[in-house]
């Protein structure tokens, strides 16, 4: 088969002065000609875009859920999802931006929290709220660069950093919070009205999230910032001889991560107006660090740096909070979660891994 | 003079001996009632279990791979201990059922990542969720008890000789094993071929994968023997038992100098380092400061020693 369409192919693009619709065929003829049969089409197709790849799974883990029960997608579940996913997913974007770059942020849950608090304690004491999300943003950003500079500057794993900020962020938060009740008191702001309450069935949070994964999805492949993101995590010797200012193009994913982190932590304010930085073993964003990783991993991000994609990584977290919520709905016990979270996990890395070999 | 310094400065094992002294000098006078040999066996009990964990690690880490499932894999082979004794068997076999447990985890990480050249990080993150899942779920997060008839095994893990701790010997066996391991016999040279340059080291025959499989299977019994020795302290398993030690583990090991990136590395230092920070989270609770300060004063002692260890290194190597 292949052989005549590649004629097929060859004979229609050879004449240049075809018509509309005989072009079309020819784009469509030479295309099928690199796949040997109609399986390896299909099977091509469907996993060529990681986009596609993560879409049909989420479609996937969407039916199962709703096969097992209706409520999946009515009025009280789906809104949830969308929440969750849009938090997770706003932090996830940070982590995949930073791992495509070829480095790791271990303290975004701290960075979370510290997000929440700074939000809200400076409001209480009469700050207008968005000057106190200004000051929370301005603190992940700050963290950020604290990570960035080190791991950049001494030549340190961002691993280690970023472990060690994480202790020491998290340390402090449930040291000066975590033992009493805070709650907001601010009056009410157009800010965060925006991040609370729904249109409709859907969360306004989930349209910053909408919106940010646009914004960083453009950056990522529209920007030269974006190109030297990917040539920084994919051959940094090479982008640097290209004159790619790779310390920089780091530092930058840094402070954008740990801002992104935080601003999920003001979103938290949306959600609840109180809160405490420990309830017994249960810190605010505790694990959200191992959750935004698994997403970003889920999305087909590469551990080694250099290949991921945004949409493919916000399908992720939906993908991510459908599934967990999806199991809380059927009965699932909390205490298997993790168990199931993590068979979540390796699925999606095969389902990556099979397009690789 | 400078080049018997330098030798020395470059092993390490003195410059961290020393810290621990230094911190134990701090808090003695700081902390009433650090300096007594009650405080000194939780030191060497908790630094030894810490420790344990840290052989492994600092194995794999040196053969360029990591595992971040130890602590959930201590959870569940403590699991699998106490519930095979629990239903009648011996506990020597339930001991060494635990072990074989740990082993088969270690295999299968390091059989996925090696297999499928999926990452260890991913690789064992999974574990990290899954195994001690499976035991909060079995167990619905209850705690589970020994119910067993004592042993004497048990005896040699939990017991103590004067004020130390039974546990400190076998560290102290399994430290020589390993430090003999990777410093004199071929083995240990591989693990360092393995992990510094992968492809010089399989030029000249090291079989790499099956190295570092090695290191896998090694890391995850050791911490499945951690949680075996683990009963000998304490007669219940709370699943929620050793929480983030995994990040200590790693912590110490790369506090002792060995490259993250694998390739390098001095095996006693991370053990003494683990020692180092159950020390200070000993000395904190002694003074009086939270607990929850702990984790402030390990993340500033990690990036520190790091960043000092780096700068040493670059100065006597010039």
């Amino acid at each position: 088969m292949n052989a005549s369409i590649k004629k097929l192919g060859e004979n229609h693009g050879s004449s240049k002065q075809s018509l509309g619709r005989l072009e079309l065929e020819s784009v469509m003829v030479r295309y099928l000609a690199h796949f040997k049969t109609w399986g390896d089409v299909a099977k091509n197709r469907l996993w060529m875009h990681l986009e596609l790849r993560v879409l049909i799974a989420l479609l996937i883990i969407f039916g199962v859920f709703t096969s097992f029960s209706r409520q999946f997608l009515g009025p009280h579940i789906l809104p949830g999802i969308l929440l969750t996913g849009a938090e997770l997913g706003i932090i996830a974007i940070g982590m995949s931006l930073l791992i495509i770059s070829g480095e790791i942020d271990l303290s975004v849950a701290s960075v979370y929290g510290w997000g929440v608090f700074l939000a809200t304690v400076p409001t209480n004491m009469g700050l207008p709220f968005p000057l106190s999300v200004l000051i929370a943003l301005a603190f992940g950003c700050f963290v950020g660069f604290l990570n960035g500079f080190i791991t950049v500057r001494c030549k340190i794993p961002s691993f280690i950093t970023t472990l060690g900020s994480m202790w020491i962020l998290r340390g402090i938060e449930i040291g000066a919070f975590g033992q009493s009740f805070i709650s907001y008191k601010g009056a009410p702001s157009l800010l965060l009205n925006s991040l609370e309450g729904r249109i409709w069935f859907i969360p306004r949070l989930f349209f910053w999230f909408l919106g940010l994964a646009a914004i960083f999805s453009i950056i990522l492949t529209r920007t030269r910032f974006g190109n030297w993101v990917f040539a920084t995590g994919g051959d940094k010797e090479t982008a640097k001889a290209l004159g790619v200012r790779v310390d920089r193009v780091k530092l930058a994913c840094f402070m954008i991560t740990s801002t992104l982190a935080a601003f999920a932590g003001v979103a938290y304010l949306g959600r609840t107006k109180w809160f405490m930085g420990r309830v017994g073993m249960t810190q605010l964003g505790y694990g959200l660090e191992i959750e935004a990783i698994c997403i970003a991993i889920m999305g087909g991000t590469s551990f080694s740096g250099g290949v991921g994609s945004i949409p493919a990584v916000c399908l992720a977290a939906l993908a991510f909070s459908s599934f967990r919520n999806g199991l809380i709905l059927t009965g699932v016990s909390g205490y298997w979660l993790d168990a199931f979270v993590a068979i979540l996990l390796i699925t999606f890395v095969i389902l990556h891994t099979i397009r690789k070999r | 003079m400078k080049e018997k310094i330098v030798h020395v400065l470059k092993r390490g094992e003195i410059v961290f001996a020393l810290l621990f002294l230094v911190f134990y000098v701090i808090f003695s006078n700081i902390a009433t009632g650090f300096f007594s040999l009650s405080m000194f066996h939780i030191i060497l009990l908790t630094g030894a279990e810490l420790g344990i964990i840290a052989i492994g690690m600092s194995l794999l880490i040196i053969s360029g791979e990591i595992d971040l499932s130890v602590a959930s894999v201590f959870v569940f082979s403590t699991f699998i201990a106490l519930t095979a004794a629990n239903r009648g068997l011996p506990f020597p076999l339930a001991a060494l059922l635990a072990l074989a447990c740990g082993c088969s985890i270690g295999f299968l990480n390091g059989f996925i990542t090696l297999r499928f050249k999926v990452p260890s990080f991913i690789v064992t993150l999974g574990g990290l969720l899954l195994w001690r899942a499976l035991v909060a779920g079995i167990t619905y997060g209850e705690p589970t008890f020994y119910k067993a008839e004592p042993s004497l095994l048990l005896n040699s893990l939990g017991g103590k000789v004067g004020f130390v701790p039974a546990l400190f010997f076998w560290f102290l066996g399994l430290a020589v094993i390993f430090t003999t391991t990777l410093t004199r016999t071929r083995f240990g040279n591989w693990v360092f071929a393995a992990g510094g340059d992968k492809e010089t080291a399989r030029a000249l025959g090291v079989r790499v994968d099956r190295v570092k499989l090695a290191c896998f299977m090694i890391t995850s019994t050791l911490a499945a023997f951690a949680g075996v020795a683990y009963i000998g302290g304490s007669s219940y398993l709370d699943p929620i038992v050793a929480t983030g030690v995994e990040l200590e583990a790693i912590a110490s090991v790369v506090m002792g100098g060995i490259l993250f990136s694998g390739g390098a590395g001095n095996l006693a230092n991370a053990i003494i380092c683990a020692f180092i920070l159950k020390e200070v989270q000993v000395g904190m609770g002694v003074y009086g400061i939270p607990v929850v300060y702990y984790k402030v004063a390990i993340g500033t002692l990690l990036i520190l020693t790091v960043i000092g260890n780096r700068q040493i290194m670059r100065r006597i190597t010039k």
